[in-house]
């Protein structure tokens, strides 16, 4: 009877032992026609893992180039991938969230501080070489990385005490890389496109920090990474500069979202008129005023005589033309000038300059025959002294009569002349209106002659920054008010900054080859910003929500991260025929909600 | 059936009590999926050892499940307890990701279904009745935390205990008829990850709660055609399990979005499916039986599995997940042979899956099964019998695709934001050893 419990016993342990797992097999990764063996990132901070506005060690753990080399590993087991780590902490210093109304988007930041050492130097042989703040133009630069306050910090601390000289090429030219990927190109950009285009196309002058690097600049740089890392028989791929417009830093805020009700509406509208009207007036006064003086002196002091001078010419020419000699042609020409006739020339001509001398003021057209004349006249206004003084001394008599009151016809046209003044402007769309509803932003932009307002309201496509968010510009109070150049991009800064994106890229795509693939960054911009579910996860380019972008809406986060990482895994497979695993992107961290 | 449960421990005291502990105890543990869908074909383990060969054998008190028109053939009485321990694993292979290496297996705990049976008759009598207890569907999936497929499943646990009263009669010599009442008891304990990013671990939804007793039924009839041929034909009726008022918690919710995730109510519906089974048996001399038998399972009864909460918001929608399962059939062959008092049995059968392409759901990645068994019945004297089995199941290797799982909507796409189903590669095996022991009186 025992034996039966034995055997019971021993069936029941046999089922346990040989309780092994289902299993699939899985293909080896393997490298293709790719060499693996040294693996190096080039790039700004985007390939540093530069997120939530610093660099900081958690996230460095984390830059896609990480993610690539980690994933190379299983194919070569033996890859080395340094990175310039920062010490455990806050690196560079970062945003945090502090709190989070998800319901009204509301965002409530804490800064944390950076580490006291942050930039100790810690030279040694890194492969990702992505250094927060290169641009392209930076790359050929001796002493980039001289000092840390004054050049980039960053590349200062990752070259040794002897090296303050050497430039971002001197370093990626020392590698070992035999792959390579390079995403540069955004900051020669973004300088300009995060500063509201303030500084203009060139920059600041010297250093040209917020300007658009130059084309030729950033194709010299640009070839000479090419031929360093060609020299070297590496194998890269080169991601292209992204349209910078299209990332939330850009796009959190519309070019409308100045929501008001009929009251608010009506208050801003007033608040406008009351600003602009008095300015407009004085202005239209002034001109008109100005006009008149001209005018009246004008036709006092210059007209008759030159009428007179002109007629004089004329017969005395018609003499020598008739054959007389210069005696008889001048006792001729006096002769008329006398003459009932020729008064009357004179005055037809006296009174044909004052009819049209206001437009010529004005700088509308005349009668050509004329053009000789008013040459004359405006030569007088730009040389006669006493004649200048003159109309300046009748501009103060009519200002201070008009100012008193005491000419109401004045006042009268130029209520009219301004009433027509506010519509130009307001159909140039430079005279700010509101209703309820939606409404543009009223922004600074410089005086010139078509706008001497310096303002006016924004209109579609073009972009408020991100900035604008961190400061009191959006506050309720605040909200109507004029903003300045530095926190909008313009029509005009978009199409620059679009235009030399795409002429980089041209340089870049010029490069493609057996050896060098490109990527485009713009179809991964896309798509995140159309939205997708990748790894079990919603995917959207929002600000905090989407999992893409971090904290400074900029940069990505970890997750963002892997999908750039898998994005070039997934081409250098194909253009190299290797099977590098992609990572999970479900595995990465979105913003981390408080 | 207390009466005869105190009556027969004190006569059997030594041999019941190792078992029986062991088998109390493993009562309360959960089942385990082993069949296509989320039956679980283990309720005899002398019918187990078989292929599950059950509904055209001569009787025993497992036949109060498999056949209950068969019972009166069964002579005297029988109270029949029995266990499986099911280790049942699902491989993964996230092979729709171009050169993903990315594997997971579950880590699904041992599953313990169980069967009571007690089956009485009067002396001489064409009557013969029953009370029992089994568990004819249940499900222990344990995915964990890590699995790409987390925010559809973490963990599952899926039980559906029938409770039976059953009357057969014999009609004539060769010819009974039996029908069951049943009342069945169901509960389900779900885990997914929600994708939050935060400073805490995995952020949780818990779903629980206990389905409304279910009710339905089963009729059999058992022919004696000669003496070397017996036929039988069941069916069981689909029950609902309808669950109300189900428990939602939550675990791991960052501050920020805990007005989101408060504690709710949920409910849900899912269907036990029907059954009509055929059996015939070759029996030529006393030692030996083989038999046939197949199964029609009425698994279009389920259409979606959907999930409905007392209070929704942005974060937490009602969740409709599409099944669109198909009737399916289970083919079975099996014999015993006799040798003095012991019994050597081995069957097979073969299960086809009634889950159409896209429609493989994390705690259901069912694919076609294969099973081999084998089995040793033992007669200790006149009053006891032991049955030890052996189970072997094995799911083919089955992939689903993204395209798939888009026109099935069981997936995001252009038109369609549903999300239900992880594609990829899915292979099941189990490892079943089972033991039921039963006292002859």
């Amino acid at each position: 009877m025992k034996w039966i419990t034995n055997l019971s016993l021993a069936i029941l342990l046999f089922g346990f032992i040989i309780g092994c797992k289902p299993e699939i097999e899985v293909p080896a990764p393997k490298a293709g026609g790719a060499d693996f063996s040294e693996y190096i990132a080039l790039g700004n901070s985007l390939s540093a893992g530069f997120s939530d506005g610093g660099l900081y060690l958690e996230v460095q753990q984390q830059s896609f180039p990480a993610l690539i080399a980690n994933q190379i590993m299983k194919i070569n087991a033996g890859l080395q991938f340094n990175q310039p780590e920062m010490p455990q902490g806050n690196g560079s210093g970062y945003l945090k969230l502090r709190t989070l109304d998800l319901v009204n988007q509301i965002f409530d930041f804490t800064i944390l501080p950076p580490d006291a050492n942050w930039t100790n130097k810690i030279p040694g042989t890194y492969q990702n070489l992505g250094i927060p703040g290169i641009r392209v133009r930076d790359i050929t630069v001796n002493g980039y990385g001289a000092n840390p306050t004054q050049g980039n910090p960053y590349f200062y601390r990752i070259l040794g005490e002897q090296e303050a000289n050497k430039s971002y090429l001197d370093v990626l030219s020392e590698s070992n890389a035999t792959i390579y990927t390079s995403w540069l190109g955004s900051n020669d950009v973004l300088g300009y496109a995060t500063s509201g285009g303030k500084d203009g196309i060139s920059g600041l002058p010297g250093t040209g920090i917020n300007g658009l690097t130059p084309v030729n600049e950033f194709e010299a740089s640009y070839d000479a990474l090419i031929n360093a890392m060609n020299g070297k028989g590496a194998s890269g791929f080169l991601i292209t500069v992204p349209d910078v417009t299209n990332i939330p830093f850009f796009k959190s805020i519309a070019w409308n979202a100045l929501a008001l009700n009929s009251e608010q509406a009506a208050a801003a509208t007033a608040g406008y008129q009351a600003l602009i009207d008095p300015q407009i007036e004085a202005g239209v006064a002034e001109a008109t005023i100005r006009l008149v003086a001209t005018d009246t002196v004008l036709s006092v002091a210059v007209i008759p005589d030159l009428a007179d001078t002109t007629v004089f010419l004329q017969a005395y020419q018609q003499a020598i033309a008739g054959g007389a000699d210069e005696a008889t042609a001048l006792q001729m020409a006096q002769a008329f000038v006398e003459s009932p006739e020729g008064i009357a020339t004179i005055e037809a001509l006296e009174a044909q300059l004052n009819v049209e001398l206001p437009a010529h003021l004005l700088g509308e057209p005349t009668s050509p025959e004329l053009d000789p004349l008013f040459a004359i006249i405006d030569q007088e206004l730009a040389t006669n002294v006493a004649l200048q003084q003159a109309i300046a001394q009748t501009n103060d008599q009519i200002t201070q009569a008009y100012e008193a009151g005491l000419l109401p016809e004045l006042e009268a046209v130029v209520a009219q002349q301004t009433a027509t003044q506010i519509d130009a402007f307001k159909a140039a769309g430079i005279y700010p209106t509101f209703e309820a509803g939606n409404n543009g932003f009223v922004i600074e932009v410089p005086v010139s002659q078509t706008n001497p307002l310096g303002i006016r309201q924004m209109v579609e496509g073009e972009l408020i920054l991100f900035t604008a968010a961190l400061g009191d510009e959006l506050l309720p109070e605040n909200a109507a008010m004029p903003k300045p150049d530095e926190i909008i991009l313009t029509l005009d800064e978009i199409d620059n900054i679009r235009e030399y994106t795409d002429q980089y890229n041209e340089i870049i795509e010029g490069y493609a080859g057996n050896s060098i693939g490109i990527l485009d960054s713009d179809n991964i911009l896309e798509t995140i910003n159309e939205g997708t579910f990748i790894d079990g996860v919603e995917i959207t380019g929002a600000y905090v929500q989407g999992g893409v972008f971090s904290l400074d809406a900029i940069h990505l986060t970890p997750r963002g991260n892997a999908i750039v990482a898998n994005s070039l895994i997934h081409a250098i497979n194909q253009k190299f025929g290797s099977t590098i695993p992609p990572v999970k992107v479900s595995d990465y961290r979105a913003v981390i909600l408080p | 059936m207390n009466v005869f449960f105190k009556q027969n421990i004190m006569k059997n005291k030594n041999l019941l009590k190792s078992w029986g502990i062991l088998l109390f105890i493993m009562l309360f543990f959960q089942q385990s999926i082993m069949a296509a869908g989320y039956q679980v074909l283990l309720q005899g383990n002398r019918v187990t050892a078989m292929g599950n060969l059950g509904v055209g054998l001569r009787p025993d008190a497992s036949s109060m499940f498999f056949n209950p028109g068969a019972m009166p053939f069964m002579e005297g009485n029988q109270i029949m307890l029995g266990i499986n321990l099911v280790n049942s694993n699902i491989a993964f292979w996230d092979s729709q990701t171009p050169s993903s290496t990315n594997t997971a297996l579950t880590e699904s705990p041992i599953g313990t279904p169980f069967h009571v049976y007690a089956v009485w008759g009067p002396k001489d009598s064409r009557w013969k009745f029953a009370l029992g207890a089994y568990t004819p569907f249940g499900s222990t999936i344990t995915w964990g935390k890590e699995w790409q497929g987390r925010y559809l499943l973490d963990q599952i646990r899926l039980t559906a205990i029938y409770t039976q009263a059953t009357a057969s009669f014999k009609l004539t010599d060769k010819l009974s008829i039996g029908a069951g009442f049943v009342a069945m008891f169901g509960s389900v304990e779900l885990q997914r990850v929600l994708p939050v990013t935060s400073d805490l671990e995995s952020t949780l939804i818990n779903l629980n709660g206990n389905s409304k007793t279910g009710f339905g039924y089963n009729v059999g009839l058992y022919w004696e055609i000669s003496e070397k041929w017996q036929l039988g034909a069941s069916y069981r009726s689909k029950i609902d399990a309808e669950l109300e008022d189900g428990d939602v918690t939550f675990e791991n919710v960052p501050s920020s979005l805990a007005g989101l995730f408060q504690p709710n109510k949920f409910s849900a519906s899912l269907p036990l499916p029907s059954q009509i089974s055929l059996g015939i048996n070759f029996t030529p001399n006393d030692r030996l039986t083989v038999g046939v038998e197949a199964n029609y399972i009425g698994w279009s009864a389920y259409e979606s599995l959907d999930f409905n909460f007392a209070d929704q918001n942005i974060a937490i929608q009602n969740i409709k997940s599409p099944r669109n399962y198909h009737d399916t059939y289970v083919f079975h062959l099996g014999g015993e042979y006799r040798i003095k008092n012991f019994q050597l049995r081995a069957g097979t059968y073969y299960d086809l899956s009634p889950v159409d392409k896209g429609y493989m759901t994390p705690e259901t990645p069912d694919t076609n099964r294969f099973a081999l068994s084998a089995g040793l019945g033992y007669s200790l004297g006149e009053k006891l019998q032991l049955d030890l089995s052996f189970l072997y199941n094995v799911g083919q290797k089955r992939t689903q695709t993204v395209e798939e799982a888009q026109a099935a909507g069981t997936y995001p796409s252009a038109t369609n934001s549903t999300y239900a189903v992880e594609p990829g590669t899915y292979k099941l095996k189990a490892y079943i050893p089972g033991l039921s022991i039963t006292y002859k009186f």
